[in-house]
């Protein structure tokens, strides 16, 4: 019974190590941050100044940074805004760049055209310098960075979408829907969209990731997220003076970053092998 | 025959197809009459305009990348080649349904099969869910697909083909369209399905009078339940009648070219009959009657002159400069 049980657990998919292990951290991340008022030891703002640069102690999990404050309590704070933004980034590319991708594969013809045309346009810019250029526009706020992300990231996700309605729209099922008499938009959203949405999910995981990388770019660069908040580009931003007397201040939020963007890398990968053999 | 109420009456259709390999001049100008209650075979071989006729009927083809010329008339009043979107989505289903090939491919693979015939049901009349679940089910029932209530939510990999062939049948003729337009329903089923589904298709004939426009390349399957029959070869059709008349008198010499090659039970030793050469491409214009390269009667007319029809009886139109 028990050698079974066993057994069945590791022929099962999911559970393989590319996807529980990413798996595991992005949700010890992600409880973190959002019960971080329960887990915080500290206030993530206080100033303590008597007690600067700290190691980490038994008061003190991660030690204190150049302004006292408690390094683990903005570690789990610090995810927040970052996390909120890229769900923002990714919720606002995938929507718009889902629904013009469908309806320009399908439809085709001019609508296909100027949305495409415009998207090449779009994708000529560096990521980075377009979202400068948002910014020297709009002012500096994680809002502003937001929007100008979701914007530049909208071009690959409609490419993606529009490629695969062009190859599942000329499928047999579609032809026989169409010969029953359903409407275009029945067609595209009930019948066409099913069977495109495991394919676009693995593109919004690994666009997720990216979307924390530029994200802490910009905070790093004093685009994003303003300081005094907690937020992990900032924390890096500012214990880069103190690197080498006291590294854990750099060290602690950029491991977090490069742990998060990672698992989420394996993760997307992990479920596009596991889609795949499902469709074998 | 009776010819007095045409469901559906095409004539001169003809259909370009712009393709990546220039255009192709898949259907020339046929003309063709379905009476109410009627099961109208076409025959010929692959790529003789079978299916792009099939297709123009409920205007499937991309419009634009098609071109069609002459009319297809539905119930003699509105030319389908003339309608608005609006009234070709009413159209479809409702009044003209199609059954594709190949089932397998043929339903969404990721709806409950269910769900698929209640949305054609929906799609064409006020029912609400419970009524449609309610007559999708009765369907299913008599169609065959038993037991119906426990199949309604399977998925469609979960069924045979010939049972998927069933469903599709089922959302086809759920809103009871006038004419069922079948494109080789039972090619990709092996022979005993194919019988049982050429056994429902009489069915529903006998039992609603529905008209069935029925598309194959196997003749044996026109002898076992069409009325009339036209033979198609390169884009037109060569010869239509009364299915006896064109078995016992094929006037054409593809059709008795056609008909001599079907595999005989008793023929042993003998090397079996077949056409020499293979079909023109439908990419160029064709010069004089298409048949001719493989006609043994090819006189030299027939390689300068199109053929005109010619009436040999009311119902048998033959279209061969070889009259006797």
């Amino acid at each position: 019974m028990r050698r079974k049980l066993i057994l069945k657990l590791k022929n099962q998919p999911l559970l393989a190590p590319s996807i529980s292990i990413p798996f595991l951290i992005l949700a010890i991340f992600v409880t973190g941050a959002i019960f971080a008022p329960f887990l915080a030891t500290h206030d993530p703002n206080r100033l303590d100044l008597a007690n600067t640069l700290l190691m980490p102690s038994r008061d003190h999990l991660l030690g204190t940074d150049n302004e006292g404050r408690d390094i683990f309590s903005r570690l789990l704070f610090g995810f927040r805004p970052t996390l909120l933004g890229a769900i923002g980034v990714v919720g606002l590319a995938s929507i718009v760049g889902v629904f013009l991708g469908m309806v320009c594969g399908y439809f085709e013809g001019l609508i296909d055209t100027i949305v495409m045309r415009l998207w090449d346009i779009n994708l000529a810019f560096p990521t980075l310098l377009l979202a400068f250029v948002f910014v020297a526009c709009f002012g500096k706020s994680l809002m502003n960075v937001v929007f100008a992300l979701g914007i530049i990231f909208m071009p690959l996700i409609t490419r993606l979408t529009r490629s695969l309605v062009l190859t599942e729209k000329n499928k047999t099922y579609v032809e026989a829907a169409r010969s029953l008499g359903y409407s275009h938009l029945r067609i595209l959203f009930v019948h066409i969209f099913p069977n495109c949405i495991q394919t676009i999910l693995v593109q919004v995981a690994i666009s997720l990731a990216n979307a924390i990388l530029d994200l802490s770019a910009l905070s790093f660069l004093g685009l994003g997220v303003q300081p005094p908040t907690a937020d992990w580009a900032v924390m890096l931003q500012e214990g880069k003076a103190s690197f080498l007397s006291s590294p854990v201040v750099v060290l602690a939020p950029g491991i977090a970053i490069i742990l998060v963007i990672v698992s989420i890398n394996i993760l997307s990968d992990g479920l596009n092998t596991y889609q795949a053999s499902g469709k074998e | 025959m009776i010819t007095m109420d045409k469901v559906l009456s095409i004539s001169n259709l003809n259909i370009k197809l712009h393709t990546n390999c220039g255009t192709i001049h898949a259907v020339r100008g046929i003309n063709l009459d379905i009476a109410k209650g009627e099961i109208h075979g076409i025959v010929g071989e692959s790529g003789c305009g079978k299916t792009v006729s099939a297709k123009a009927i409920l205007r499937l083809h991309n419009d634009l990348f098609t071109n069609y010329s002459g009319e297809i008339k539905y119930d003699s009043k509105s030319d389908i080649l003339k309608m608005t979107n609006k009234e070709l989505m009413n159209l479809r289903g409702k009044y003209i349904s199609l059954i594709f090939q190949d089932p397998v491919q043929s339903l969404n693979p990721l709806l409950k099969i269910g769900g698929q015939i209640t949305e054609t049901i929906r799609a064409h009349s006020k029912l609400n869910s419970r009524e449609a679940y309610i007559k999708a089910v009765s369907l299913m029932e008599d169609l065959g697909i038993h037991p119906a209530e426990e199949r309604f939510n399977q998925f469609p990999f979960e069924l045979s083909g010939g049972m998927l062939q069933r469903v599709m049948i089922a959302a086809a003729i759920s809103s009871n369209p006038r004419l069922l337009v079948a494109d080789e329903p039972t090619t990709a089923l092996d022979v005993t399905m194919q019988a049982k589904i050429l056994d429902l298709f009489k069915e529903i004939r006998g039992k609603t009078g529905m008209s069935i426009l029925f598309i194959t390349h196997n003749f044996g399957v026109v002898a076992e339940i069409c009325d009339r029959v036209s033979v198609m070869y390169a884009g037109k059709i060569v010869e239509s009648g009364n299915v006896k008349d064109i078995f016992r008198r094929p006037a054409h010499p593809y059709t008795k070219a056609l008909i001599e090659s079907i595999p005989k039970a008793k023929q042993t030793g003998k090397r079996m009959i077949a056409i020499p050469g293979s079909p023109p491409e439908l990419s160029c214009e064709i010069k004089g009657c298409a048949f001719a390269p493989r006609c043994e009667y090819a006189e030299e007319k027939c390689f300068s002159e199109s053929p005109r029809e010619y009436k040999i009886s009311d119902s048998h139109i033959n279209l061969c400069h070889l009259k006797k």
